[in-house]
């Protein structure tokens, strides 16, 4: 299933080039010119933009010198010929907007670009984000792409998109990897939002449902500037549906049936606007999500079901120069832990390798039941977000974000015990105030744009449980600016941002005294111990900047290249800092180092983009240098041999923190041709090669090259159904040959190749829309492992999967 | 700088603390901490009378910090009751877990094994120790709290492994003859997991 959102992809960044951006080179194609019967030849481009937020207005009534000369196009374009040199009026007409005029003086050719201002009645400003094109590599799956994706998990939805690859730790429980980052060096924003959560575990998977998004975008490479200092891996833009603004009811449900793993999940968005109050839109979305335990080709992975519910809603009002929107969002889950899972020991963990199978795989049942050891999550998130148009200034956006992120774990235990093990409490409120500035205009060819904004965080963290992390409180406040200049063929951009961190983790007495015997705390850091009952607070805060420079240079209509170069820094997380006991997901001994400091990212991409009517790519290369990169990793003694810690479950290896210098670099990229227009034929590659440079070895987790190809034919009718698409995708996956067994525990699986396929029509009755779509992955039923799968230490991955969709649109 | 990082997260607290309701620790106080075995205690009594010999490994701080603390086994030559006792001391009072233990027979089992012990899960004969079951779960199999040990001139080490092995799916992990799938295969041979492994040096003269 590799193939099919790289269309979507190469078409979504072209038009957010046409969006923002007066290219007439690009727009020229699309359309056939105007021609102004005064036996001139001077051609003049016209483009109409909405004043709010630059989207192009399309169908507005061009006038030059008072004579009609045509409507724009899709693109707000249109091409005027056969005008004469010298001073010309262009006047713009549309019924949803107040008209326009320009009077300019023109040469042998030209071009204008007319704001046009929303009617006072239309109530017509819209709550998006201006999509600008990001000078990193990015893919953004939506639509058909992302409803092929319906009723499967974040990491899963992105899993095709070059570059990024899942860090598995269960059926269909995984964290996406982005150029070999993930968890706290891959933020993920939600409508707007950081989100904020556990997300340092390996085995902690996002706590999103892709259902609420209908776009989600993937940026490759360091993008601290706008999205805090920790995305120095990239970002993933999970964005919900625009909001609704004629009157009437719109929405989509989905159901998807699930046969390994057999279950279903079902979806469902309603907006409506009522014709009374035209201003207002409410959106209601709801999934709810059942699925018993997978089967690998040989055997059931019991206790690997999971259970998953979310409801939001959203409120949206827009006045004549605001919009205000308010949102809720919940999600609760309860998620299986595979049984075959031997974490409790070294020897257990060590003996399970050698078998090849799960101990004791032959009782194991795909059933529903959730037993222990399970994951038990809830996330709220609300969001109040204004936007306001500031005459001539620009548009202010300010938000306020709440999230509660409860996360408990259950292990297998005695009867005799009761409750969780380890219980995580989150608060988190996030503040951000952007400007944006009204374009500056240097010339017709030249224009600015460009935003400032604040950004505040104030967190509270609260954990019960066997010793693991210690309760934290955080604030953090930070500033940024960014301004881009756009031309005709390029476009460049520079931003800087300053953050400030500020964060007291109490320690309990027997974790401070853990930390200190073990040598990463000096007995009197932190105030020492002064009672025996009073937990001692560990103060530390952080000056970080970011900054990046990015330029982009279209150089016909079909090719254009990016450059980005960035620094980032990041804080450590409060885990990195103090974790200090048996880690949840491995059977080490793991110890924080409390005096960390930010490790600082240096990285440097370059992006070429192909787009015509039958090629479509990109290609990116990479290279980041990461000074002090945070690592867990073996603890080495002054012996130059490992370290163990005798535990009463025996000796486990100890890991600690510790900055090392990393390198990580690489390249992806895919390729859709269409060289028939039923004929879709997609390939896409990223090879990723990371090293740890201050010790000589590799790191931990670096997904394997992988290479995926598809083809997919279309039909546009076959018996009564419409929009007919058949598709096969292959994905090889090498084995990782660049490891360090003593921080990898066990030697990387064997490559693998696996195949998938999708089936999809789509009927239409009365005014609705009925999409069917029979998907299948692994079909072959190949048996394999996965290098960055936690569940490769002791079972296959699931076998054989097929999904049935059926989705309906009204 | 310092002091102004201090003010700020004192005021940022403040303002968490005023708007976050409830956020002091309420109905996550279930978790129990007496799950986690940090003390096995051997008391071997001479089965003709006599004083009870006490050993045992005891991490009174849990995993990591001080290493556990090994008090090696050191034994007369002869016949012995030796039972075991389980304590979880990360509570206060310290708790007693060995009656849990008993009472979860059926999904639980101590393995005797290594150098110093020749039983039912190690094939040792010259050992120092000959250990054998004494006591057993409702379903009639050994667990491993009460045992007979016989003791001669000798020394090595022994290790004790406490395995628990809950049902799956309604099936008993726990079945006949554990201990002698160990003495030919290892712990990889049985299933359940470790919750306890602890090796203690044995000294018999």
């Amino acid at each position: 299933m590799g193939k099919p959102f790289t269309s979507t992809l190469y078409r979504a960044a072209a038009t957010g080039a046409l969006v923002m951006v007066c290219t007439p080179a690009v727009a020229q194609s699309a359309a056939s010119p105007a021609v102004l019967a005064n036996h001139c030849a001077a051609t003049l481009d016209v483009h109409i933009i909405e004043a709010f937020d630059h989207e192009p207005v399309s169908a507005a009534n061009i006038t030059v010198n008072h004579t009609f000369a045509g409507s724009t196009d899709e693109h707000g374009r249109l091409k005027v010929e056969g005008l004469c040199a010298g001073k010309v009026m262009v006047e713009a007409a549309h019924d949803a907007f107040e008209p326009g005029a320009r009077l300019i003086t023109l040469g042998p050719s030209g071009s204008v670009e007319i704001e046009l201002k929303f009617k006072v009645e239309e109530y017509a400003v819209e709550t998006k984000v201006t999509r600008t094109v990001d000078m990193r590599s990015t893919a953004t799956i939506s639509d058909e792409a992302l409803e092929r994706k319906r009723g499967q998990s974040l990491a899963e939805a992105l899993a095709d998109v070059p570059g990024v690859s899942q860090l598995r730790s269960g059926n269909g429980l995984a964290k996406p990897i982005v150029r070999g980052q993930f968890g706290r060096r891959l933020p993920i924003i939600v409508d707007g939002v950081r989100h904020r959560a556990q997300d340092w575990g390996l085995d902690h998977a996002p706590e999103i449902d892709p259902a609420i998004a209908d776009r989600i975008s993937v940026v490759r490479g360091a993008s601290g500037v706008r999205y805090g200092p920790d995305a120095i891996g990239g970002v993933l833009l999970v964005d919900p549906p625009d909001m609704r603004r004629s009157p009437g009811v719109e929405g989509q449900t989905h159901l998807v049936g699930f046969s390994n793993g057999w279950g279903g999940d079902l979806s469902t968005r309603v907006q409506a606007v009522p014709a009374s109050l035209p201003a207002l839109t409410l959106q209601l979305e709801g999934s709810l999500k059942r699925q018993a335990a997978a089967r690998t080709p040989d055997y059931a992975l019991d206790n690997t079901g999971q259970e998953q519910w979310t409801a939001g809603a959203t409120l949206a009002y827009r006045a004549s120069e605001a919009v205000y929107q308010l949102s809720f969002r919940h999600l609760a889950a309860e998620l299986g832990v595979c049984l075959c899972y031997r974490i409790d020991s070294p020897s257990d963990f060590m003996a399970q390798i050698q078998r090849g199978k799960p101990s004791g795989f032959e009782l194991y049942r795909a059933d529903a039941n959730i037993e222990r050891p399970y994951q038990a999550l809830a996330h709220d998130l609300a969001v109040a977000r204004a936007r306001w148009t500031l005459g001539n200034v620009g548009t202010l956006t300010g938000t306020y974000a709440f999230q509660y992120d409860h996360r408990r774990e259950y292990a297998l235990v005695r009867q005799a015990v009761s409750g969780s093990q380890f219980a995580f409490r989150l608060w988190t409120h996030d503040i951000d105030l952007t400007l944006e500035h009204t374009p500056v205009h240097l010339s017709d060819h030249h224009h600015l744009i460009g935003s400032i904004g604040v950004v505040g965080m104030a967190q509270v963290h609260s954990y019960d449980g066997l010793p693991l992390v210690p309760d934290h409180k955080a604030g953090s406040a930070g500033v940024f600016a960014a301004e881009r200049l756009i031309a005709d063929e390029y476009e460049l951009e520079a931003g800087v941002r300053y953050d400030f961190l500020a964060r007291t983790a109490a320690l309990d007495r027997d974790d401070f005294l853990r930390l200190v015997r073990s040598g990463q705390l000096l007995n009197d850091a932190c105030g020492g111990v002064t009672d025996a009952t009073a937990k001692i607070n560990c103060s530390s805060t952080f000056h970080t900047v970011s900054a990046s420079l990015g330029a982009l240079r279209r150089f016909t209509t079909e090719w254009s290249s990016k450059l980005d170069l960035s620094v980032a820094s990041r804080p450590p997380n409060p885990d990195e800092q103090y974790l200090n006991g048996t880690a949840p997901s491995f059977p080490v001994f793991g110890l924080g180092r409390p005096n960390l400091g930010a490790e600082t990212t240096y990285s440097a991409s370059i992006t070429a983009t192909y787009s015509s009517a039958k090629l479509a790519g990109e290609a990116s290369a990479f290279g980041n240098y990461i000074a002090d990169y945070i690592y867990f990793a073996p603890a080495i003694g002054a012996d130059g041999m490992p370290i163990f810690d005798v535990l009463i479950r025996g000796a486990f290896p100890r890991f600690v923190t510790r900055p090392v210098d990393a390198v990580f670099y690489g390249a992806d990229g895919g390729l859709t041709a269409v060289p028939l227009p039923w004929l879709e034929i997609g390939a896409q590659a990223s090879l990723i090669r990371a090293r740890n440079v201050t010790d000589h070895s590799y790191l931990v987790f670096v997904p394997s090259n992988n290479v995926r190809s598809s083809i997919t034919v279309k039909r546009a009718q076959v018996w009564g159904m419409s929009n007919v698409m058949a598709s096969v995708a292959g994905s090889y996956t090498a084995r990782q040959s660049r490891f360090d067994l003593a921080a990898d525990l066990a030697p990387p699986p064997e490559a693998y190749f696996v195949l998938g396929g999708t089936i999809a029509a789509e009927k239409r009755v009365g005014n609705q829309v009925i999409k069917f779509a029979l998907q299948g992955a692994n079909v072959l039923g190949r048996r394999y492992r996965e290098y960055t799968s936690l569940m490769r230490y002791f079972a296959d991955q699931p076998g054989r999967q097929v999904m049935l969709r059926v989705s309906l649109l009204f | 700088m310092r002091n102004l990082g201090r003010y700020i997260s004192g005021l940022v607290w403040f303002c968490v603390v005023a708007i976050v309701p409830g956020c002091g620790g309420d109905e996550v106080g279930n978790i129990n901490e007496p799950e986690v075995i940090t003390t096995i205690t051997l008391t071997a009594t001479p089965t003709g009378g006599g004083a009870s010999i006490v050993a045992g490994v005891d991490d009174p701080d849990g995993d990591g910090g001080n290493p556990p603390i090994v008090t090696p086994l050191v034994l007369s030559p002869g016949t012995y009751d030796m039972t075991i006792n389980l304590q979880s001391k990360l509570s206060t009072p310290p708790a007693d877990i060995t009656q849990e233990v008993r009472d979860e027979g059926i999904t639980h089992q101590l393995f005797f094994t290594g150098p110093a012990v020749n039983g039912p899960a190690s094939a040792q004969p010259a050992a120092p120790l000959g250990q054998a079951y004494a006591d057993a779960d409702s379903n009639g199999l050994p667990v491993g709290l009460a045992n007979k040990i016989t003791a001669s001139a000798g020394a090595g080490l022994l290790t004790i492994t406490l395995r628990h092995m809950p049902a799956v799916n309604g099936v008993a992990v726990k079945t006949a003859a554990l201990a002698e799938t160990v003495r030919t295969m290892g712990f990889s041979g049985i299933g359940g997991s470790t919750d306890l492994q602890v090796n203690l040096p044995v000294t018999v003269q």
